[in-house]
């Protein structure tokens, strides 16, 4: 812009000074041939009246000192006396423009301007009262050379003024580009630049400008927070690719759920690090357009790929993937299938007994003294059918988790005697002892939970007793903890099988479990009651020493 | 400013790390219907055997229209050269994986067999020399490549291992020869599945240092 001023102006300032120049030049040119003319025009009037006067002498001596060259022609055109050449030998003057004019109008002008000499000569012809025309020449130098030398002197004057106006215009543009650049290098603070007025509603509105981009910026950040803030505590993976399966972008979880290494990053393909091949199938069909999902095991986690693509104006602009943990419902869902296979083997089995021994006394082929026998058995049965149809009802109240009943404080080791008083039969066919001990102690809770868990515990131990063992059921405390503890000297559980006695019709000897009865239930029942109330259990057991299951409460 | 040259060098890569994944698909599946028995998951890797064999005719297709059309020199020459005898090596072990699949198909009467060996370390130990020998590729890593390299060692020593298990089993039990002659077939490809894994890693040390190891 700086430099643009400059040029302007000096071509401004060159171009004004040539003008002035040659119009000046023209003007006095003009000027000058009038002046000439004119000078010869009176002499040659001075010269009639002269001659006229019939004073002869002086008029030769104003020819001779005049040092204007005088011609006399006849009317036509015949060279009659020059004062400067021999007139004899001139040529006829009639075709002169000048001697034309003058016989025409009674005066003629000419100016014949000779290049090779650089001068010019102006002629001035009169007619005379006689028709003889008398014409006055001047030999005088052209403009040109006025014009040279004045050219001279106005170069110097114009290169002087070009630089006067370049220093001036530095200046007056230093003045209007400065305050600009200030502007321009401190946006922020705009209140402290001095402007002038010019310039100010422009910083105004500069200013408005900016107050609303940072305003649009707060709000993107904030809005870019927000998103990053949902992403990154969401459960599920994020990744976003492009349409090169570049990664745009993705959420820490994506990157644990997948096992990614944390050093690639985004912009990268996802290429360098997954490599799962149903992963990349999914990807590979978004990438084309096809909504899909696949489900995988990766690192023993069971996972949820879905993969999106993502089109703009139906041009597919990359592909949106979400990664969901579905290892726990995966697992729930795998226990529940284990457990409706579970129950319906067992229902099936007394049901199948049951119905054959019925089918026999039925068709009349059991003989009298049998039918007693048989129905016996049926009864058994039954009751171990009703016993489990039991179990499991107690089992899906307590997976709704609401144990019924308000609290109330229970009396541990009155409940432990009550237990060991209703299982003492069953303890005498079994030929094993059982014994309640221990301190007075008293828990909030459901006391009908509360004695299924001791009497279901007591169960177990003289169920898997040996012959003349001994259950002992004792109430205390340890480290403040209030304990009921269930020992017995039975066949005791092998390390391997010890964490997984609390599941749902485990047995430790499948083989033995129509022999032993029970439902597989009992202790699953416990936990459920134990974790209702909030206590833990601890089993301690040997094979062949015998087992102890210690519920621990808060 | 990236070139056309550039772009399809990272093809290359790209396609070079998918035929990568795809083995290490089809050797997982095929151990893991080796040792569940699985005659469906079996088939199915047989029938995978096409797309590994596409993809290696699709990279090399590229790999010679990149040597033809832009004449590399240097580093981009060895990285496409590396390439080309890469998935030489990736074929070969979907080929392997498939023989495997075959087997397994065979094997079905003989489910007891499997535990008592160590083919399933084996197959274990090859399919981390695989992951590892593409993980060296993916990344450019020297160290990783040539522990894959080491690697070889432990799988070759569980393949004498398998075979010393296998006579001692024809010994004492004459009429499991049969399948223990497959089992032996099945410890054989895994070993070999090793050493290709070996050759991947030893171009991948190619393709960063312009070394041969061997």
């Amino acid at each position: 812009m700086k430099r643009r001023i400059n040029i302007t102006f000096c071509l401004g300032v060159i171009g004004a000074m040539l003008i002035a120049l040659f119009v000046t030049a023209a003007a006095f040119n003009n000027l000058f041939q009038k002046h000439v003319l004119n000078d010869l025009k009176n002499y040659a009037q001075k010269l009639k009246e002269t001659a006229l006067e019939g004073n002869v002498d002086s008029a030769s001596e104003l020819i001779l000192f005049s040092g204007i060259r005088v011609t006399l022609i006849a009317g036509d055109g015949k060279v009659l006396f020059d004062s400067e050449t021999d007139y004899l030998e001139m040529e006829n003057h009639s075709d002169r423009p000048e001697i034309i004019e003058a016989a025409l109008k009674g005066s003629g002008t000419d100016i014949r301007s000779s290049a090779t000499i650089g001068k010019s000569t102006y002629y001035y012809a009169l007619r005379l009262s006689n028709g003889n025309i008398l014409r006055t020449a001047k030999l005088a130098s052209n403009f040109e050379p006025f014009f040279r030398q004045a050219v001279y002197i106005l170069v110097p004057v114009m290169l002087a003024l070009v630089i006067l106006i370049l220093i001036l215009s530095n200046l007056l543009s230093k003045k209007i580009i400065r305050p600009i650049e200030v502007l321009a290098g401190n946006l922020e603070d705009i209140n402290q630049i001095r402007l002038y007025d010019e310039l100010v509603p422009f910083a105004r509105k500069i200013k408005e400008q900016q107050a609303d981009i940072q305003q649009n910026m707060e709000s993107i950040r904030r809005e870019n927070n927000k998103i990053h803030l949902i992403t990154r505590n969401m459960s599920e993976g994020i990744i976003f690719l492009d349409s090169q399966s570049n990664i745009l972008s993705m959420n820490e979880r994506a990157v644990s759920l997948l096992g990614m290494d944390g050093k690639t990053g985004l912009g990268e393909n996802i290429l360098n690090s997954i490599r799962n091949n149903e992963i990349l199938m999914a990807i590979e069909k978004a990438a084309q357009g096809e909504h899909n999902y696949v489900e995988l095991e990766l690192e023993g986690r069971q996972l949820q790929f879905f993969a999106n693509p993502v089109t703009d104006e139906d041009v597919n602009a990359g592909v949106l993937c979400l990664v969901l943990d579905i290892t726990e419902k995966y697992n729930r869902e795998k226990l529940r299938r284990e457990f409706t296979a579970n129950v319906s083997h067992e229902l099936k089995t007394p049901l199948t007994s049951i119905s054959g021994y019925a089918e026999l006394i039925e068709s009349g082929m059991a003989r009298d003294e049998d039918i007693k026998g048989f129905a016996g058995k049926i009864h058994n049965e039954s009751s171990r059918l009703l016993e489990l149809i039991n179990d499991i009802i107690k089992l899906s109240e307590l997976d709704e988790g609401v144990p019924s009943g308000e609290p109330e404080e229970i009396n541990l080791l009155e409940l432990a005697r009550d237990c060991a008083r209703s299982l003492e039969k069953y303890a005498q066919d079994k030929r094993v002892t059982i014994q309640a001990e221990g301190e007075e102690l008293t828990i909030s809770g459901n006391r009908r939970m509360m004695h299924e868990l001791v009497y279901n515990l007591a169960e177990n131990a003289i169920r898997y007793n040996k012959k003349d063992g001994t259950v002992r059921i004792k109430i205390g405390r340890e480290n403040g903890k209030t304990f009921i503890l269930v020992a017995d000297t039975g066949i005791g559980i092998p390390a391997e099988y010890q964490n997984r006695i609390f599941e749902r019709f485990f047995r430790v000897d499948k083989s033995r479990s129509k022999a032993t009865g029970g439902t597989g239930l009992g202790l699953s029942i416990v936990k459920h009651i134990a974790g209702a109330h909030k206590a833990t259990l601890e089993c301690k057991s040997e094979v062949g020493q015998g087992t102890s299951i210690k519920v621990l409460f808060p | 400013m990236r070139n056309r040259f550039d772009e399809q060098l990272e093809t290359l890569n790209n396609e070079l790390i998918k035929m990568g994944s795809l083995i290490e698909y089809a050797i997982e599946k095929a151990t893991d219907a080796f040792i569940t028995q699985n005659n469906d998951e079996a088939e199915m890797v047989i029938r995978f055997d096409k797309e590994v064999d596409d993809k290696e005719k699709q990279i090399e297709g590229l790999c010679l229209k990149l040597l033809l059309q832009q004449q590399p020199v240097a580093r981009d020459l060895r990285q496409i050269s590396a390439a080309l005898k890469m998935i030489t090596d990736m074929e070969r072990i979907g080929d392997q994986a498939a023989d495997i699949s075959e087997i397994v198909m065979m094997l079905g009467r003989y489910p007891e067999l499997k535990e008592m060996i160590h083919i399933p370390k084996m197959a274990e130990a090859t399919i981390k020399m695989v992951k590892e020998s593409i993980d060296a590729y993916v990344k450019k890593d020297l160290g990783l490549a040539k522990q894959v390299i080491d690697y070889d060692d432990v799988v070759d020593d569980l393949f004498v291992v398998v075979k010393d298990e296998l006579i001692e089993l024809i010994r004492s039990n004459v009429k499991q020869s049969e399948a223990a002659a497959d089992m032996l077939m099945v410890a054989k490809y895994y070993e070999r599945i090793g050493d290709h894994a070996t050759n991947i890693a030893e171009w991948v040390i190619f393709s960063i240092t312009g070394e041969k190891t061997i």
